[in-house]
């Protein structure tokens, strides 16, 4: 972390000559940005606009957490990357656009998962942390990062066409935890990879997640402190909500009971990184599928995706009913045969065939991985999506 | 009626409806009609023991019902509901 900040010099005034025509910034406010350090949690959908514009704006450090690769189904929302970066780590393929858009700034990349292990190492000494995380677990880790180390957090998420936005800043008001006390069970809610999220989207609420994180170094305007946002793209609409500090509040609340970081992959119930598949004893591969299909008598699959996505792929045979109509449409399921469930990646139908448990069926196994997993190792004419 | 705003969320349980005119003149009334139109929806909003779900807030004109009377919040008839739930997307 720099903690030298020479004075602006004659190219930044150059470049930030639009920056130092407004009154509320000028040049003190062009050098608090410069002096400043962001710590961004996550380069993809929010991560993208939120990365481009600190470092537009002259924020002086901004370090970058991401552990994963960039991949084709990214560029449709994460425009920090591009065809040219596939398969390039997030965190070099943003540092090196971030650095062309401007090479006066300092660029931490972390290329690690954020984790109890290492989100204090990672974190101190920064002035705010922006969430741009895709899983609850990181976001509970971050939330109480920024209340433990006393620095605000940027908060955005996203689902579909709906975003949210606010600052948790314990010290002065709620934190995420005064909110959302617990996430929800585990497969209740979707992530965008199995519910989706409109592209531009996460433009939208990065964007603004950066706006806030410059308006809180620079100590103007109303931050969202104790205020949430709600956007819906559909009607164009922007809410916004009240939030109190929770005096039961397990992190910062005057009864505290969570004084340092726990294990967040537990607390939430499911694993802190959705791109690690858990191995289940009654998942089936796509081969161990492929050979029972040409058995004489040969199991039934149940595919539980949304009615839309059949028309993405399908597999010849199978009965579509989506996972929330599972438990109502118990009869078009022959308990007699052996069934298969199947979604897009192996999460959904593993919700269903609980949900089939519950009511009684035993002849289940899993498609691990899902019909995008069947299009790789069986049927490479489908599409991946 | 009061107005409940549904989140996209969960407007796969009301046939695609974002926002609805509901009778009641308490909050727990007001979703009870909600589960009488929509019955799936009542399984993501109040979880098995028929308590409000933790990770799912619910608001009258900005304010969350935990800081008014929680269910038996009074609603009136130019009240907006709105449903806060956690959602993750990145």
């Amino acid at each position: 972390m720099p903690t030298d900040h020479p004075p602006l010099n004659r190219d930044e005034i150059l470049r930030y000559s639009r920056h130092l025509l407004i009154p509320e910034i000028g040049i003190g406010g062009q050098q608090k940005l410069k002096n400043s350090s962001v710590l961004l949690i996550g380069t993809g959908g929010l991560g993208s606009p939120a990365a481009l514009y600190l470092a537009a704006a002259g924020v002086g450090t901004i370090g970058l957490v991401d552990f994963d690769i960039v991949d084709e189904s990214n560029l449709q929302r994460q425009v920090i990357h591009g065809t040219s970066t596939l398969n390039q780590l997030k965190v070099d393929s943003a540092k090196n656009r971030m650095l062309d858009l401007n090479p006066n700034i300092f660029i931490n990349a972390y290329n690690e998962p954020f984790t109890s292990e290492n989100a204090m190492r990672i974190a101190t000494g920064y002035d705010v942390i922006i969430d741009g995380t895709d899983n609850f677990a990181t976001r509970y880790l971050s939330n109480d990062v920024a209340v433990f180390l006393g620095i605000p957090n940027v908060y955005g998420s996203i689902f579909r066409f709906d975003g949210q936005l606010s600052v948790f800043h314990a010290k002065v008001g709620p934190c995420y935890r005064c909110l959302f006390p617990e996430p929800p069970p585990a497969g209740l809610v979707p992530s965008c990879s199995d519910g989706g999220v409109l592209g531009v989207l996460p433009g939208i609420i990065g964007t603004l997640q950066a706006t806030e994180a410059i308006k809180l170094i620079l100590g103007i305007g109303e931050p969202l402190i104790g205020k949430l946002m709600l956007f819906d793209a559909l009607s164009m609409s922007f809410d916004q909500i009240t939030l109190k500090k929770n005096p039961d509040c397990r992190v910062c609340g005057p009864k505290a009971d969570i004084t340092e970081l726990i294990d967040y992959n537990e607390f939430c119930g499911v694993p802190g990184v959705d791109h690690k598949p858990e191995a289940f004893e009654d998942d089936i591969t796509p081969l161990q599928l492929k050979d029972l299909l040409t058995n004489p008598v040969p199991p039934l699959l149940l595919d539980v995706r949304e009615p839309h996505e059949l028309a993405i792929s399908s597999i010849t045979g199978a009965i579509n009913i989506p996972v929330d109509q599972v438990p109502y449409e118990l009869e078009k399921i022959d308990r007699s045969r052996d069934i298969i469930l199947f979604c897009k990646s192996g999460t959904r139908s593993r919700r269903a065939l609980y949900s089939l448990r519950t009511a009684g069926f035993t002849r289940l196994k899993n498609l691990a991985g899902g019909i995008n997993r069947w299009a790789i190792d069986v049927d490479r004419d489908l599409p991946l999506y | 009626m009061a107005t409940l705003k549904i989140p996209t969320l969960y407007s796969h349980y009301t046939d695609k409806n974002k926002e609805m005119q509901l009778d009641g003149t308490t909050i727990r009334q007001v979703f009870e009609n909600l589960f009488l139109l929509y019955p799936t929806i009542q399984k993501h909003i109040i979880d098995p023991n028929g308590k409000q779900r933790r990770h799912i807030n619910i608001f009258i004109n900005k304010i969350n019902i935990v800081d008014l009377q929680k269910d038996e919040t009074p609603v009136n008839q130019q009240d907006v509901i709105t449903i806060l739930p956690n959602i993750s997307g990145g």
